[in-house]
């Protein structure tokens, strides 16, 4: 089966947080939206047989960590996740094999959960009873069960798995940066939640006192993004654009994104400054 | 592990850089297992190590850098971080117990220095961004040219003379150099023999490699298998 969703790295956004965390800095780059081809790991996983006790499918990969005392990455999704029929075993993307950055010849395809869940090369997928144990499931990609103040030590066991990423919005167009002529000027983005499909994106001119409704394109759905446009008419100046979406769960983006220490899931307003010559 | 594993990157380093082949590989202690976060972020590219500091008692952080960290991280997995010397310190500690060769001694005054070129303050992070596609381009597999057909058994000699010392038995990663079994460049010959030929890192140049001990070298690996 074929479906479309957003490809993104639990740690999309990382390089916002303050105060900063370590990890890979990525900004906005982190996310990408596919069509993705494969079969379902339901039908896969009900032709082997789950036997009673299984709450729980352990994915590894054909990737090997650079040295044997570094741990290997390992993850495992509950079963009801795994018996979704949005969760595929996929081969092809955008109509095409996958390649190998892009984890031939099979990776798995889990819309609406962090990229972590996504495993690719994927070389083995085991029912089990107990969730994955190790360093990725049991360290990284946690977070805290409740909001912490920014910078806070959180103990292990305030900390759970990351799974379903918060509703998000971010301006394409403009660049930061860019300088444009006056009259009417073209803005555009995208919107996506992990939870829901997108209800409403609103922009904001004046640092968030007022709010405009975006236009949506595109097919609505959860883990999917579609395209918010808005058109202003521009005087000269200095303009700066604020963006947030909220789903159909009624969850909004936030003006600040919740710190944790790994620097998670952020999601907070995405603003681009531009300037109108006259 | 720490003054063992300090005192095993300098004597393999001496090694290293003296082209010393035949000397029998020195088993590196097993380092304490502790778990610590981090993620590789392309190959590890950097200047030669000073041949004359190598060895030092007291190594620079910008040695330990490039022989302790640069044989998996790229520079840029280090200079796009912004942080205090407490979170460097700690991200330090984690990588020593996944087997970083880093003595206890170098800990504090390689956080310090990392927090004094890699720190909250250190302003917009350079790194140029790449364009996906040419990030996907460098990981596909290329023709062999040259290097096709190789004998596996002139490469399986081939890696015990030049490779084993740091990539360990059966290529899985060893100290400092990492695991080569299912790596991308196995399947980019052309670039896998500038490696070899060129060296990387604290990777010793082979400038005298032929084309059959690198077509050997890459049938060898190709064939081993990753650990269970």
């Amino acid at each position: 089966m074929t479906l479309t969703a957003v490809l993104q790295c639990a740690g999309n956004g990382r390089a916002l947080q303050r105060p900063r965390v370590p990890g890979v800095q990525w900004v906005h780059g982190a996310m990408g939206q596919a069509t993705w081809t494969g079969v379902r790991l339901a039908d896969l996983l009900r032709r082997a047989g789950i036997p009673p006790g299984a709450a729980h499918v352990e994915l590894a990969g054909w990737d090997e960590p650079p040295m044997p005392t570094v741990p290997r990455f390992l993850r495992s999704i509950p079963l009801e996740r795994a018996l979704d029929p949005t969760t595929l075993v996929a081969w092809a993307m955008n109509g095409a094999p996958l390649t190998l950055a892009h984890g031939a010849p099979f990776r798995l395809v889990v819309p609406g959960w962090a990229g972590d869940h996504w495993m690719k090369w994927l070389r083995s997928v085991r029912v089990v009873e107990q969730e994955a144990r190790g360093f990725y499931m049991e360290t990284a990609y946690r977070m805290p069960v409740q909001p912490v103040a920014p910078g806070a030590t959180v103990p292990a066991a305030d900390m759970r798995p990351l799974t379903v990423f918060p509703v998000k919005s971010v301006v394409a167009r403009p660049g930061e940066g860019a300088r444009l002529r006056a009259g009417a000027i073209a803005l555009a983005g995208v919107a996506f939640s992990g939870a829901a499909p997108i209800a409403r994106v609103e922009v904001t001119l004046d640092g968030g006192q007022t709010w405009a409704r975006a236009a949506l394109d595109g097919p609505a759905g959860a883990g999917r993004w579609q395209v918010w446009r808005h058109r202003i008419a521009a005087k000269p100046g200095i303009w700066r654009v604020a963006v947030r979406a909220t789903d159909a769960a009624g969850s909004t983006q936030p003006r600040d994104a919740v710190w944790n220490p790994s620097g998670y899931f952020w999601n907070g307003w995405h603003a681009v400054s531009f300037e109108v010559a006259s | 592990m720490s003054a063992a594993g300090i005192a095993f990157r300098r004597a393999l380093a001496l090694l290293l850089l003296a082209g010393c082949q035949s000397a029998p590989a020195p088993r590196p202690p097993e380092p304490a297992h502790s778990p610590e976060p981090v993620a590789s972020s392309g190959p590890a590219t950097s200047p030669e190590p000073g041949p004359a500091a190598i060895g030092a008692a007291d190594a620079s952080p910008e040695q330990v850098i490039v022989e302790a960290c640069q044989s998996c991280h790229g520079r840029d997995m280090l200079s796009q971080q912004r942080l205090t010397a407490a979170q460097w310190k700690r991200t330090v500690e984690k990588m020593r117990g996944w087997g970083a060769p880093v003595d206890e001694a170098e800990v504090e005054p390689l956080a310090r220095h990392l927090a004094s070129v890699a720190g909250p303050d250190a302003g917009p992070d350079a790194t140029p961004s790449v364009p996906a596609a040419e990030a996907e381009a460098a990981l596909a597999p290329q023709p062999d040219g040259p290097f096709a057909d190789g004998d596996v058994r002139l490469g399986r000699e081939t890696y015990d003379a030049r490779c084993l010392v740091c990539h360990g038995d059966g290529a899985h990663g060893a100290k400092p150099g990492p695991n080569l079994i299912d790596r991308p460049i196995l399947f980019r010959a052309a670039e896998f023999a500038e490696r070899v030929r060129k060296g990387t890192g604290l990777m010793r140049a082979s400038p005298d490699a032929t084309d059959d001990e690198i077509a050997g070298l890459l049938a060898y690996l190709r064939g081993e298998t990753r650990r269970q």
